[in-house]
């Protein structure tokens, strides 16, 4: 468990540490739009231009200091503490998430299961399904759902499932059909048991290991279709703060989300791995 | 008798105020962004400046249809001295909104706040100059007077923006003097303004205002989002609607879509003209050339620009002040016809030679230059896209780059790797004083070749000699003419190459009343405390 | 999958590559000339689909924007699968440290934001690249981004052929790793490498189009599938009526369909290899 909870440190500080380095190297970060207002005096675009001119140790530095005193910095751009702003966009981003999730693993299952009982009908069902929603870009679907007039949460989270049903649909069938071909499972079939006896008897819990690791990465998934769903959809949650910490090369902001998206889907991604090994 | 007559004239005004707009209600509608400050004297992009005009009160206001200043907190002023002195007689029995009552001394407190010298805002730099900051004297209970270092015209326009603060809680919410105090804020979803119980504008009845009860602004970054909830009826009013939108809602009877007609804000191009630019030699010859500008400038199809992108809602435009400024604009000025026969013999003159479809300078090098515009503005990408074509039969190539804001300012304000840039101007202040450092050549806002030690160019020196002049001319008429020239000779040199001035497009419900939109910014709201909903809305 | 269903999705691929390339002979005119007099002109015998906004023709927008999204998607593809395999494959092989740390570089390569990067790469390109340059350094980069998600396969199965008993045995036999690696592992990751390949491709013409959907794709003049898919976005009330103009929906039609082949034959492919 040590161990586990070192590795999700390193990878957090690392990613935190590039993140950073990122933004302080890419283009752009020390302008700033006040500095075009004709309207301002040569002094004050001079201390605008300044205010900005932070190297990335110093950064390091105060944010060290900040997270020491349980301060996570002030947004550059929104001029709010970081940590009232992620507290206050948490909770739509998890919502949405994991109401898009649940969706999504609902589908899956169902489809998936549907293929398992019934391949004939099933099958082709299930690929014409996956393939359609495989295919459909995130940004396009938003923009659907937003005319439909959907409430944006609401079509955020329809927006994070159907970006997330067909790679857990694909998984979780390719699963099953190789699970389905193990010499129990044969010999189960050939003595005549119900499809679902064994469907669920046997199939399922052959393939637990995997389901339990495919629940962490669909977390991933669905953390990474949040930010064009709330871009597009407005929703004011921290995929839309991401994506505007990025625009607006907003430092301390965007470290901070970025932190706290790996450290989501590491933690994730570990805790699977983690199940599936004792199971 | 007497009875008689008091019931009778109660009856009447009763009869008078029901017919009159109805208190209450909530109207919403949206702006684009965060505020990036709710301080009112840091106030520097739109969004803040709509907080502003909800809860701030402010010694004068702008009327934005007659664009003349109207008391507001001051019932008066006078301006002495030759410009360097102005006096403010000011309202009596005013009370901030928790109850405080206004004087002079939360007046001198505002502008001893502005003259902070580490207050860097567009409203405080108005009161501050290499001479020193603008300084107040109380006069009187109600009677203050405000120094300048120099000479200021037009000086009460400057209060328009001076949000008056409360010298006993200078950054409380809920000590303001304008309509509404900010009662609640979620940041990234809206900000709930109430009514300001102690306001003390009275409407023609004597009822006191705002009428409406609350106002809510949603930030709403997606525009189709609120074209959406507009229809719904979730909000009642759209500012800066873009063209296919209103175009949409045209089609529909109740859309609510007005066109108020030419705005103060245009769009333009620039060549970069600086010296110490990473660009080859050559290029910059075509840059500084006033003929290849000029070529450009001819080339272009503004009619295609308004009639294609804005759908007829924009005029061509020929210099930086349009017809919508009543006071600035210049008449005479004209845009370029468009003639590229004209613009290739212009070249032609220049040294430049067509040959095989390609334009070609003196050294034999082929013209072709990019022009960078701001990721995500769909109108500017396809006024690229038309320029494009339209320079291409000049022989000219043309590659369009769009980059995110904070590169493409970071390329136009500190490492002059562009060779033209596509963006527009929004003018919220009038005056030309406002644009002072657009125009001087030594201002590092002066865009096509900022921070020049000395003029550059003999016109760029009759310029800053011109705006000079007119930044402490008191007299109207030769303020007038010194700006006249400056915008003739920026028709001339060209360093703008203006395309169109857009108009100014809102939608509103028919349910909102009293609305007096004008050109100027917030184009509908700016009298917020007149609006009012009707019944049948809330 | 069946084997008709494959077939019919190769020859679809084959006959959009065709029409992509010979784009510069079977289109009406050229993609960006703008006929400013037939502006939003509805599809007739001589522009198929129509014209857009600009009065550019659409059918030759179409065909030329397909050889963006064909012929950079399968690059992209190509390049994370590579990255994919090398890097799985080393973490595969070594194992122990070297596996964790390619398994932490996976996580974190999926946590960086990856449309900021994006963001970054166009901005230090140079103005003046030409609009195939900046489109191929953006799906290059695409690439890239993109070997995260099959290092993992990769890594898994060779983990679970680094201990099969053909493995354990060659190795007995006292075989060289590099000798183990070429013919023992190489040949079996392979069915997978080419499943990973079918499934990025359509995930990259994806990408390209949320990214044109988001205002940071390819130059407006230039098409691609993704641009193509924005003029939809400004004409919202098309989507409510797809039937009164259902040329504005071709580039989402052919989007959808390539995707679907792509997905078909990944399908089989992955099924012939399990």
């Amino acid at each position: 468990m040590l161990k586990f909870i070192r590795r999700i440190a390193i990878t957090v500080i690392v990613c935190a540490l590039l993140c950073g380095a990122l933004i302080r190297l890419a283009p752009g970060y020390d302008s700033d739009e006040r500095t075009l207002d004709s309207s301002l005096s040569a002094e004050s675009i001079a201390a605008i231009r300044a205010g900005h001119q932070q190297s990335i140790a110093e950064f390091y530095g105060a944010l060290l200091k900040g997270y020491l005193q349980g301060d996570l910095g002030v947004s550059r751009q929104l001029n709010q503490p970081v940590r009232a702003l992620i507290a206050e966009r948490l909770r739509p981003t998890l919502s949405i998430a994991t109401a898009g999730l649940a969706l999504a693993w609902i589908a899956a299952i169902a489809t998936a299961a549907m293929a398992g009982l019934w391949p004939k009908l099933g099958g082709p069902l299930r690929g014409l399904l996956t393939g359609l929603f495989v295919s459909l870009p995130v940004a396009l679907v938003a923009l659907l759902l937003l005319i439909a007039g959907g409430g944006s949460q609401t079509a955020a989270a329809l927006v994070v499932a159907s970006a997330v049903f067909p790679r857990l649909s694909q998984y979780l069938a390719h699963m099953l059909e190789a699970a389905g071909r193990l010499p129990h499972i044969l010999t189960a079939h050939a003595r005549g048991l119900a499809p679902w006896r064994v469907f669920l008897g046997h199939v399922v819990p052959c393939c637990r290991a995997e389901i339990l690791a495919l629940g962490g990465v669909s977390l991933s998934f669905a953390l990474g279709a949040t930010i064009p769903a709330e871009v597009v959809l407005d929703v004011a949650g921290v995929g839309q703060l991401a994506w505007q910490a990025a625009l607006g090369r907003d430092l301390p902001l965007l470290v901070n989300v970025t932190m706290l998206i790996t450290l989501l889907v590491v933690t994730a991604n570990g805790l699977s791995e983690w199940a599936a090994e004792r199971s | 008798m007497n009875f008689l007559l008091a019931l009778l004239l109660t009856g009447r005004l009763q009869a008078a105020a029901t017919a009159g707009p109805q208190s209450g209600g909530e109207l919403r509608f949206a702006i684009q962004a965060e505020p990036r400050s709710l301080d009112p004297h840091l106030v520097s992009d739109e969004p803040s400046g709509i907080a502003r005009l909800l809860s701030g009160g402010s010694l004068v206001r702008i009327d934005h249809v007659t664009q003349k200043p109207e008391p507001e907190l001051a019932r008066s002023w006078k301006v002495e001295a030759g410009g360097r002195r102005i006096v403010f007689q000011l309202r009596e029995g005013v009370s901030f909104s928790n109850g405080t009552p206004f004087t002079a001394e939360d007046v001198a407190f505002t502008l001893r706040r502005l003259a902070d010298p580490n207050l860097h805002s567009s409203v405080a730099d108005g009161f501050r100059s290499s001479s020193g900051a603008a300084q107040a004297e109380v006069l009187g209970k109600y009677s203050v007077a405000v120094r300048f270092p120099s000479a200021t015209p037009n000086s009460e326009r400057l209060f328009d923006v001076v949000t008056i603060v409360s010298a006993a809680a200078p950054t409380d919410p809920r000590a303001v003097l304008g309509p509404f105090f900010l009662e609640e804020h979620k940041a990234g979803s809206y900000l709930l303004y109430k009514r300001n119980p102690h306001y003390w504008k009275k409407d023609g009845l004597g009822r006191p205002l705002p009428y409406l009860a609350s106002v809510r602004v949603e930030i709403q970054r997606n525009r189709e989002m609120e074209l959406m909830k507009y229809r719904r009826g979730e909000l009642n009013l759209i500012q800066n609607l873009d063209p296919e939108s209103f175009r949409r809602l045209s089609a529909e009877p109740k859309g609510g879509a007005i066109d108020l007609g030419v705005s103060l804000d245009s769009e333009m191009i620039w060549f970069n003209q600086v010296a110490s630019a990473p660009l080859p030699d050559y290029k910059k010859a075509w840059f500084t050339s006033r003929d290849f500008r000029l070529a450009v400038s001819e080339a272009i199809n503004r009619g295609d620009i308004a009639r294609i992108i804005y759908k007829g809602h924009a005029t061509p435009a020929p210099g930086p002040v349009s017809p919508a400024n009543l006071q600035w604009y210049l008449s005479a000025l004209r845009p370029p016809p468009r003639s590229p026969q004209a613009a290739l013999e212009r070249l032609r003159k220049a040294g430049f030679s067509l040959t095989g479809g390609v334009l070609r300078d003196s050294g034999g090098h082929p013209v072709e230059f990019s022009i960078i515009t701001n990721a995500g503005n769909r109108n500017r990408e396809r006024m690229a896209s038309l320029i494009q074509q339209d320079l291409s039969g000049l022989g000219i190539k043309v590659n369009v780059t769009t980059l995110d804001f904070p590169s493409l300012i970071e390329r136009i304000g500190k490492t002059w790797q562009y060779e033209a840039c596509l963006l527009g101007v929004i003018i919220s202040d009038l005056d030309p004083n406002a644009q002072m450092n657009l125009w001087m050549s030594s201002s590092s806002t002066h865009q096509w070749n900022p921070g020049q030690k000395k003029p550059a160019t003999p016109w760029e020196a009759e310029i800053d000699r011109l705006m000079q002049a007119q930044s402490q001319e008191p007299n109207a008429l030769r303020r007038k003419a010194a700006f006249d020239r400056v915008q003739q000779i920026v028709v001339d040199q060209a360093p703008f190459v203006y395309l169109v001035y857009t108009n100014s497009l809102v939608a509103i419900s028919p349910a909102v009343r009293n609305v007096r939109p004008g050109v100027m910014r917030p184009s509908a709201i700016w009298n917020i405390e007149q609006l009012a909903l009707d019944e049948a809305a809330r | 999958m069946t084997q008709p269903l494959q077939r019919l999705a190769l020859a679809f691929l084959g006959l959009m590559a065709l029409g992509a390339a010979g784009a510069d002979w079977l289109a009406p005119a050229p993609y960006d000339l703008q006929n400013r007099e037939a502006l939003g002109e509805p599809p007739s015998s001589k522009a198929p689909l129509g014209t857009d906004e600009l009065g550019r023709d659409r059918l030759s927008r179409l065909l030329h924007g397909s050889r963006v999204s064909l012929v950079l998607a399968p690059t992209a593809a190509l390049i994370s699968v590579f990255a994919a395999a090398a890097l799985g494959a080393l973490g595969g092989c070594l194992g122990g440290r070297w596996e964790r740390a390619v398994a932490s570089a996976a996580d974190l390569t999926l946590s960086l934001p990856g449309l900021f990067l994006l963001l970054a790469l166009r901005s230090v390109l140079p103005l003046n690249a030409s609009a195939w340059l900046s489109l191929a350094a953006t799906f290059t980069l695409l690439g890239l981004l993109g070997w995260a998600a099959p290092a993992r396969v990769v890594l898994a199965s060779i983990r679970r052929l680094r201990d099969s008993d053909f493995v354990l045995a060659a190795r007995a036999r006292g075989v060289a790793e590099w000798r183990i690696l070429a013919v023992h592992l190489v040949p079996n990751v392979r069915p997978i490498l080419a499943a990973q390949f079918l499934v990025a491709v359509p995930a990259f013409i994806l990408a390209e189009a949320n990214l044109g959907m988001l205002g940071l794709g390819v130059p407006e003049s230039m098409p691609s599938w993704g641009n193509l898919l924005r003029e939809l976005e400004g004409q919202p009330e098309a989507l409510t009526r797809p039937l009164e103009r259902p040329e504005l929906f071709a580039p989402a039609l052919l989007l959808i369909a390539a995707v679907l082949c792509f997905q078909a034959l990944a399908g089989a492919r992955t099924e012939s290899s399990t």
